[in-house]
C-alpha cells in the first residue's frame, strides 16, 4: 500500500482565485445596473446612489496617481544623484514636475480660501432663505426670533469683517470693492426691515423682509467672489500658474501636435503617389477634403465645398460606421473575456513579479 | 495671453521660445529640443497628479467624507445632515492603496486584485458602452432607402441612403472572415470594399492634415507675431 494521495492547493492557486473573484466583482456592479430593470434598481433606491458607488470605483484608481509619481521621480532621481547619461533632462523634468506641483498646490489653496471667505457673505442669503422655507414647512428648528436674532447679529459682524479687511484693502480694482460696498449697504438697508418679523409665525411683511436679506445676501456673495478671484488673479502664485500652464504647458503642446502636421505632409507627399486605382481614389478623396476647406478650392469650383460635405457625410461615414462597428464588437470580445478573466492566465496566476 | 504685463511678457517669450526648440526637431535631434520635450513631459506629469486631486478626489470624495460640503447657520442649525454613509469610500481608498503593493516582491500579487477589480469595472463598462451606444448606431445606421416628404419621392436623399448602406455593408463583409469566403457571394463582394474603404481613408487622411496644417499655422502666426512683438518690448527694442 502506498502513500495516501493528498492533494493540496499552492498558494498561487488561492491567490489566482482571490485575484478572478475580484475581476469579476469589479465588474458586476455595472454590469448588473445595467442589466436590471430601471423600475427595480429606482425601487431598491439605487438611482440617487448611483453616483456616490461610481465615484467610490474612481476613488480606487485615483489612489493609483502615486506610482507614476514614484516612478518618474525614483527613475530620473536616480540619473541625476549618478550622474548617468542626459542627466541634465532629468533635471530639466523633475524641475518641471515639482514647479508644477508646488505652484498647482498653492493655486488651489488660494482658490480654495477665496471660496471659503465668499462663503461666509453667501452664508447671510442662503439662511434667509432657509429661515423662510422651514417657517412654511414648520420644521423643527429654533424659534423663528431666535434665527432672525442670529442672522441679524451674523449679518453685522460679517459686514464690519469686510469693512476690514477686504473692502481695506486698496488697490487698483477700485470698481470692484465699490460693487461690493454697493451691495454690503443693501444688505444693512434689507436689515432694517427684520423688525418686521415678531412672533413665532411668519407673517407676510416678515416673509418679504427676509426674501430682501436673501437677495441682498446672495448679491453680496456674488460681487465680493468677482472681487476676491479679480484680486487672486493679480497675485504671483496665479501668474506662475498661468506662466507654466499657458506659457509652457499649451505651447509645448501645440508645438508637438503643429511638428506632426509637418510629418503628415510628408507622409502625404508618399501616400499619394499614385500606383493603384485604389490609391488614386484615396488621393482624389484627400484633394477634394482638402481643397473643399480652403479658399482655394471655392476659386476652382464652387461646387467643390458641397461635394467635400457630402463625401464627408455619406461614404466617407458609412466606412468609418463600418469600421467603427468592426472594432466595437471585437473590443465587446476583449471586454467580455477580461472581466471573465480569461483574457490572460499570465495576468491572474497569482504569481509575483 | 495677455503680453501687457510683464508677466504675459515672459510668458509669450518662454512660449515662442519652447515652440522654437520643438520646431528644432526638423532639422535633427539637439539638446534645445530635448530640454523642452522634458520640461513638457515634467509639466505634464506634475499637472496630471494634482488635476485627480482638485477637480475629482477631494470635492467628489475628500469633501464630502470631511462633512465640508455642509453649511453649519449662525443659528448652529445645517444644511444638511451629515451622511455617515461618506466614510465608506475609506473603503475604496484603502483598496486602491495595494497598488502600492507592486514594489513589494513578496506581496506583489495584491496589487494584481486592485489591477483585476479596476479591469473588471473597465471591461463591463465597455459592455455597457456597447449595448448602450454602439446599437442605436447601428439601428440608425440602416436608412430608408425609399425617402417620401409629403407624397413626393426624395431622389437625392434615397440615393445618398443607399450609398451609405450599401457601402457600410460592402465594408463591413470586406472585414468578416469567419466563414470560408471562396466561392460564395461574400467572397465576390468583397474586394468591392477596398475602394470605399479607400475614399473613407483619404477623406480621413485629408481632414487629419487639414487640422495639423491649421495647428501650425497657428504656431508660425504666434511666433511671428506675438513672440516677435514681446521679445522686441523685452529687448527694449519696441
Amino acid at each position: 500500500m502506498g502513500e495516501p494521495l493528498v492533494v493540496t492547493k499552492q498558494p498561487t492557486d488561492r491567490r489566482a482565485q482571490i485575484i478572478r473573484v475580484c475581476t469579476f466583482l469589479g465588474g458586476i456592479y455595472f454590469f448588473l445596473y445595467w442589466l436590471v430593470p430601471e423600475k427595480f434598481v429606482e425601487a431598491i433606491g439605487l438611482t440617487e446612489r448611483h453616483e456616490s458607488i461610481s465615484n467610490g470605483f474612481i476613488a480606487v484608481g485615483a489612489m493609483a496617481i502615486g506610482l507614476g509619481l514614484f516612478n518618474l521621480i525614483s527613475a530620473h532621481g536616480d540619473r541625476i544623484v549618478f550622474r548617468k547619461q542626459g542627466w541634465a533632462y532629468s533635471l530639466a523634468l523633475l524641475l518641471g514636475l515639482f514647479s508644477m506641483l508646488i505652484v498647482t498646490i498653492a493655486q488651489w489653496q488660494q482658490g480654495l480660501a477665496t471660496t471659503a471667505e465668499v462663503r461666509k457673505s453667501q452664508v447671510i442669503g442662503e439662511f434667509a432663505q432657509r429661515i423662510v422655507e422651514d417657517s412654511e414647512k414648520g420644521a423643527s428648528v429654533p424659534p423663528l426670533p431666535v434665527r432672525v436674532e442670529a442672522l441679524r447679529r451674523y449679518t453685522g459682524e460679517r459686514l464690519a469683517e469686510l469693512d476690514a479687511t477686504t473692502l481695506a484693502a486698496g488697490g487698483s480694482d477700485g470698481p470692484f470693492q465699490d460693487e461690493v460696498r454697493s451691495a454690503a449697504s443693501s444688505v444693512r438697508l434689507s436689515l432694517a426691515g427684520l423688525s418686521a418679523v415678531g412672533g413665532d409665525a411668519l407673517s407676510p411683511e416678515g416673509k418679504q423682509a427676509l426674501i430682501e436679506v436673501a437677495k441682498a445676501g446672495g448679491k453680496l456673495g456674488a460681487t465680493e467672489s468677482t472681487l476676491l478671484r479679480n484680486r487672486s488673479a493679480a497675485t504671483t502664485v496665479h501668474q506662475l500658474y498661468r506662466f507654466l500652464y499657458d506659457g509652457v504647458f499649451n505651447q509645448l503642446g501645440a508645438a508637438m501636435f503643429a511638428l506632426l502636421g509637418v510629418y503628415i505632409a510628408a507622409a502625404a507627399y508618399r501616400a499619394f503617389r499614385i500606383r493603384s486605382v485604389e490609391s488614386a481614389l484615396m488621393m482624389i478623396s484627400a484633394l477634394v477634403v482638402m481643397m473643399g476647406q480652403i479658399s482655394l478650392g471655392q476659386l476652382i469650383s464652387d461646387q467643390l465645398p458641397e461635394l467635400r460635405q457630402w463625401l464627408l457625410e455619406v461614404p466617407n461615414s458609412a466606412a468609418f460606421r463600418a469600421i467603427r462597428f468592426g472594432a466595437a464588437v471585437a473590443g465587446l470580445m476583449l471586454a467580455v473575456r477580461m472581466w471573465l478573466s480569461i483574457e490572460s492566465k499570465s495576468f491572474s496566476s497569482g504569481k509575483g513579479q | 495671453m495677455d503680453s501687457t504685463t510683464s508677466w504675459g511678457l515672459y510668458t509669450v517669450f518662454v512660449g515662442g521660445l519652447g515652440t522654437l526648440a520643438i520646431f528644432s526637431f526638423l532639422i535633427k535631434e539637439n539638446p534645445f529640443y530635448r530640454f523642452f520635450e522634458h520640461l513638457f513631459i515634467g509639466i505634464a506629469a506634475g499637472l496630471g497628479p494634482m488635476l485627480v486631486v482638485r477637480d475629482f478626489l477631494w470635492p467628489n470624495i475628500i469633501e464630502p467624507m470631511l462633512g465640508r460640503t455642509i453649511t453649519v447657520y449662525p443659528d448652529g442649525t445645517t444644511s444638511a445632515p451629515y451622511q455617515p454613509l461618506y466614510l465608506l469610500y475609506l473603503v475604496p481608498m484603502l483598496f486602491g492603496c495595494l497598488y502600492y503593493f507592486i514594489y513589494s516582491r513578496r506581496y506583489s500579487w495584491l496589487a494584481k486584485v486592485v489591477i483585476g477589480f479596476t479591469l473588471g469595472a473597465s471591461g463591463a463598462l465597455a459592455i455597457r458602452g456597447f449595448f448602450g451606444e454602439v446599437i442605436p448606431q447601428i439601428t440608425g445606421s440602416f436608412k430608408p432607402l425609399v425617402v417620401m416628404d409629403q407624397g413626393s419621392f426624395m431622389l437625392a436623399e434615397s440615393l445618398n441612403n443607399i450609398l451609405f448602406v450599401v457601402t457600410l455593408l460592402l465594408v463591413l463583409n470586406y472585414f468578416f472572415f469567419t466563414f470560408g469566403r471562396e466561392g460564395s457571394l461574400q467572397g465576390k463582394a468583397a474586394p468591392l470594399g477596398r475602394p470605399l474603404l479607400m475614399v473613407c481613408f483619404g477623406a480621413f487622411f485629408g481632414s487629419t492634415v487639414m487640422a495639423r496644417l491649421a495647428l501650425l499655422v497657428e504656431r508660425v502666426q504666434f511666433i511671428v507675431i506675438d513672440w516677435f512683438a514681446a521679445t522686441k518690448t523685452l529687448l527694449g527694442l519696441g
